[in-house]
């Protein structure tokens, strides 16, 4: 397939095999540019040999154009007639002067002791009538001439004058193979050519006697960006499915909660460690937050200081309790989810997906505010097989192929679990989260009852990490546009 | 949590047998304590239910049992003695409590001292809370003249304190020593500070702040006086134990200090088992087995508890067991979490998304429909941000009390300063930057905090403006089916005549504006802003 350029080009090549880019493109009626794309591509199709040649070109210069316009020696022949005194004579026309002598247009003769300037007959044929010299500057003037074209004494003369400068130049020639004659021959049928398809052309059906235009399709075009959701978002997406899909029910709460919730409905006595300025975020302002029910209050207490069996042994402070903090885990809606739970909901499964906070200062692995998806099952039938099973079922999903179990502490779950994950680069067994049954402690002012809770509080921020390679926890939520627009879009199977 | 290092060979003697690096590496982690490193020198993490591991003894006695070589409780003998203590009512308003022991013919070699010492610093870290609850001063019983007495004695007693030249007063102490100065936060609000004190006036310690250079224990102490002062007598007593239990281990020879406390006399150490039952059914049903009695009592057994008759006997230095379920947590480590078979259960529970995260979740997907790239900022923040770069009057938010970095210390009320804040660190790349926000956000209302989700849309580049920013809000009510109105409203981040609020119902749920130029400036933002930013949950109680 030839384009309509490709085809106006062999047309223009027809008579004589061979011509210059600037003739074929008037011939052809195209512009240089065009030809010469055209050109390159039947030289691919090896219609046509492209021959390149050194050209020496000759261009007027600003010099040259004020002569041409007005010789200095001309002038002086006009002027003075006959003669003149050279001491009459104004010193700038020195150089009129040299040049007069040298076309032998005038001579000097002693005249009274005195240089006498006199025309010679030479110069009459001259008043009206132009040198070559002058015939060749208005002649480029119009435009550049080669090299050849300009007599040698003449090219002197104006090479001295400064009146012209010679540059190289690269000429094309484009020449018709042995291929091109036999396409010439075949017969070139000239059709409109479409390139952009226009809604003139469709309604018009004008394409019907046209031809579309190729395009080069491997050509590189712009980049552009698609909207997108925030890369952590996809992924919690997916966290959120894997739940769903096992019947969880999402459960919400307050990002900033008292410490009832986040510490003491949990077991955690109040002088725990965990619950320590160092780690937790407490509100300046507002300081406290409301209790709940009243039974709820003195339950909580009652199990801090005497236990089912045992207590922790100290006297329990509600105004400690009432304190505003950000939450340091989403189990504080576990915890909330429990006391709102009727005895006709179990069983029942829930999972929550939220911000958690600690006091900490941003480095590359700690940031201060991270997500958690926290799960419990409440079923009186509930164990801890089962726990196993529910955890299992998640890594399966988050693409771990090899993990295990091991024993771990938290304050309000009992037994408790640590899922690790065989890292296999470090070649090492990594923690990936916690999760246990909640302790009798933890259920029973919550729930009325001791009812098999199992839990588990599982962080995204690792597994979003190690699926886009991010290094350090900070690119997580830095917002820098090239990394959003062009990270991959989070896809598990 | 804590760690503890252990010499491997001094490990393993204490073990009583050779035992292959492998099976070492892969049954610690299983055991409930967490291996950080392995070599000549092992690295343990001890959770801190388990303060009897703290001891290197106590984690030999543990890996004994639970690697079948020697199960059962640990005996050791109690001797009685004439030695008697006295406490004062004096120091029962201070710091109120006390237990003591002695341990005799201790013959310490390199490893027992280090574990020994290692275990008192562990243990006044974590079970003692920094010294606050438990704090613990081990003496060189021959320097010891009995009975010996916790009291109180006025803030310029002098006597010398451990590893100094003279003596010092005991408020010269707190103000100038390294301890005082460490600890001194425990006793500072007290008339007078506690000491052990023997009956010819020596100063054995001065709880819990030092110890005292005349009590001190050398490479030639062959006998300890144990002192433990506190708050909470269990506590204490635990400690005691497992301390008492390590040295034990080490063939000390235990002899029991008799206490006066007021009217009562207490005999210490106290190394009685409680007793639990045993209940087979709930530790079936809890782990989802089906063991018997017998396999039950073997686990237990390794878990270095004994059996008697229905009951288990709980070791003396275990300071975790509240309730049975600890027991039976005991018996999962001791079958092996390995072993348990995964399942999940056949119980119907329908899945649910919340109802608001479903329409976040439309919302989002329309928002992006907008050809918008979503960007995520952390909710905490800082006034220069919310309030002076936008020239916005300041206005009470949520504000944290001890946040370690001034940039993150109060809770944001607005999207739009996220939104800057992008475009302000992304001026080098291609524009338009198209950007929106979802997320919470923090209001006050009547001293309360409101949590809400709002959105914020913002467009920029070098054409953006009023308009173009209209259309993106007015295709957004329309596709929620909400009609909206936008009042005038100036807001002093905006230029003038260019900025609105957005109306529902007569009520305002948010606000649109093109950025003035001196606010783009104070960002460092050299393009032109369009934003606006609405309430999600106004426009989900309309939807």
């Amino acid at each position: 397939m030839l384009s309509l350029h490709e085809k106006k080009v062999l047309m223009a090549l027809k008579e004589n095999k061979e011509e210059s880019v600037e003739n074929t493109a008037e011939i052809a009626g195209l512009d240089e540019v065009a030809v010469m794309r055209a050109a390159l591509w039947l030289s691919s199709k090896n219609l046509i040999k492209i021959e390149e040649k050194t050209e020496k070109i000759v261009k007027i210069t600003d010099e040259g154009r004020k002569l041409s316009k007005k010789l200095p020696e001309r002038e002086i022949l006009r002027k003075i007639g006959k003669g003149i005194f050279l001491d009459q004579m104004h010193l700038e026309n020195g150089i009129a002067l040299g040049w007069l002598k040298k076309r032998n247009w005038a001579g000097i003769k002693r005249i009274e002791n005195r240089n006498f300037l006199e025309i010679t007959e030479e110069s009459k044929n001259f008043l009206n009538k132009k040198t070559e010299d002058e015939k060749i500057l208005e002649k480029l003037q119009k435009g550049k001439m080669s090299l050849q074209e300009i007599p040698k004494n003449v090219l002197d003369i104006l090479k001295s004058r400064k009146a012209i400068v010679i540059k190289e130049k690269i000429r094309r020639n484009i020449i018709l193979t042995d291929l091109g004659i036999q396409e010439i021959k075949k017969g070139i049928v000239l059709k409109e050519e479409v390139s952009q398809l226009t809604p003139e052309i469709i309604i018009k059906q004008s394409w019907k006697n046209a031809e579309f235009k190729k395009f080069n399709i491997r050509t590189d075009v712009k980049n552009i960006h698609p909207g997108k959701k925030h890369f952590v978002n996809q992924a919690l997406e997916y966290v959120r499915s894997i739940w769903i899909e096992m019947g969880f029910k999402e459960m919400k709460g307050p990002i900033v909660d008292t410490q009832f919730w986040v510490f003491d409905a949990l077991f955690q006595p109040q002088d725990h460690p965990a619950r320590d300025m160092q780690d937790t975020f407490f509100l300046k302002y507002p300081e406290e937050g409301p209790l709940p029910r009243r039974e709820l209050v003195k339950s909580v207490k009652n199990m801090h200081e005497n236990g089912i069996m045992e207590g922790w042994g100290y006297k329990w402070n509600e105004d400690i309790a009432k304190k505003l903090i950000l939450r340091t885990h989403t189990t504080s809606l576990s915890a909330r989810t429990l006391a709102e739970l009727s005895k006709d909901d179990i069983p029942a499964k829930f999972f929550s997906i939220g911000k958690v906070f600690r006091n900490e200062t941003l480095d590359w692995n700690h940031l201060a505010e991270f997500y958690q998806a926290d799960g419990i099952v409440v079923d009186e039938n509930a164990n801890f097989r089962q726990l196993l099973g529910y955890l299992k079922r998640y890594l399966v999903k988050m693409g771990f192929e090899k993990f295990r179990f091991r024993p771990a502490y938290f304050p309000y779950t009992e037994p408790s679990v640590e899922a690790e994950v065989f890292h296999p680069i470090k070649k090492q067994w990594v923690e990936l989260f916690g999760a246990g049954i909640f302790r009798p402690e933890v259920v029973v002012p919550l729930l009325g009852e001791d009812i098999p809770v199992l839990a588990w509080g599982p962080g995204p921020e690792r597994i979003i990490r190690e699926y886009w390679n991010i290094v350090d926890l900070r690119d997580l939520y830095k917002n820098d546009l090239k990394q959003l627009r062009e990270l991959k879009l989070f896809f598990k199977r | 949590m804590p760690t503890i290092t252990i010499d491997k060979d001094d490990l393993l003697e204490l073990i009583g047998k050779e035992i292959d690096n492998k099976i070492l590496t892969e049954k610690i982690p299983m055991m409930g304590t967490e291996l950080e490193s392995f070599g000549d020198e092992i690295t343990v993490e001890i959770f801190p239910d388990r303060p009897d591991m703290l001891s290197v003894e106590g984690f030999a006695l543990a890996l004994q049992g639970f690697l079948d070589i020697k199960t059962g409780l640990y005996h050791f003998k109690s001797n009685d003695s004439k030695y008697r203590a006295f406490i004062d009512e004096k120091v029962k308003k201070v710091r109120p409590d006390a237990v003591c022991a002695v341990v005799k013919d201790i013959g310490l070699n390199d490893a027992a001292i280090k574990s020994l010492m290692q275990v008192q610093e562990k243990l006044h870290l974590t079970h003692g809370r920094n010294r606050k609850r438990v704090a613990i001063g081990v003496h060189d019983l021959d320097k010891i003249d009995f009975p010996v007495c916790y009291t109180t004695m006025p803030k310029d007693y002098k006597f010398i304190p451990l590893e100094c030249e003279g003596e010092m007063t005991l408020d010269g102490i707190l103000q100038k020593h390294k301890k005082g100065v460490e600890y001194k936060h425990l006793l500072e609000k007290y008339e007078e500070y506690p000491l052990w004190i023997d009956s010819k006036e020596q100063v054995l310690s001065m709880p819990p702040i030092i110890n005292s250079e005349y009590t001190k224990v050398t490479e030639t102490t062959k006998s300890l006086f144990i002192d433990i002062t506190g708050y909470g007598l269990k506590y204490l007593k635990q400690a005691l134990n497992i301390l008492i239990m390590s040295l034990a281990i080490r063939k000390g020879k235990i002899y029991s200090v008799n206490v006066k406390d007021g009217n009562r006399e207490y005999r210490y150490p106290d190394m009685t088992s409680k007793k639990m039952e045993i209940d087979v059914d709930y530790t079936n049903k809890v782990l989802g087995l089906d063991l018997s009695s017998n396999e039950i009592s073997e686990f237990l057994k390794r878990m270095r508890y004994d059996i008697e008759g229905k009951n288990v006997l709980i070791p003396a230095y275990r300071a975790d067991i509240m309730h049975k379920i600890d027991i039976v947590e005991d018996v999962a480590i001791a079958y092996g979490f390995n072993n348990f078979k995964p399942e999940i259960p056949n119980i119907s529970t329908i899945g649910e998304n919340d109802p608001f995260e479903e329409f976040l979740r439309i919302i989002r997907n329309l928002v992006i429909g907008f050809k918008l790239t979503e960007i995520k900022n952390y909710v905490l923040t800082n006034g220069e941000d919310l309030f002076k770069k936008m020239n916005l009057e300041e206005e009470r938010i949520a504000e944290m009390q001890n946040a370690l970095t001034v940039e993150y210390n109060v809770l944001r009320n607005s999207l739009i300063q996220g939104l800057m804040r992008a475009y302000s660190i992304n001026t080098h790349y291609e524009y338009p930057q198209n950007i929106f926000e979802m997320g919470e956000v923090f209001r006050i209302e009547n001293g309360k905090i409101q949590e809400e989700v709002n959105l914020s849309v913002g467009i920029c580049h070098e054409k953006a403006n009023f308009t173009e920013c209209k259309e993106i809000l007015n295709s957004f009510f329309e596709n929620l089916g909400i009609k909206y109105d936008i009042e005038e409203k100036e807001r002093k981040c905006f230029i003038k005549g260019r900025a609105g609020s957005i109306m529902i119902d007569g009520k305002q749920i948010g606000y649109i504006g093109e950025i003035h130029p001196q606010i783009l400036s104070n960002w460092n933002i050299g393009m032109p802003v369009a934003i606006f930013e609405i309430n999600l949950n106004e426009v989900y109680k309309r939807v």
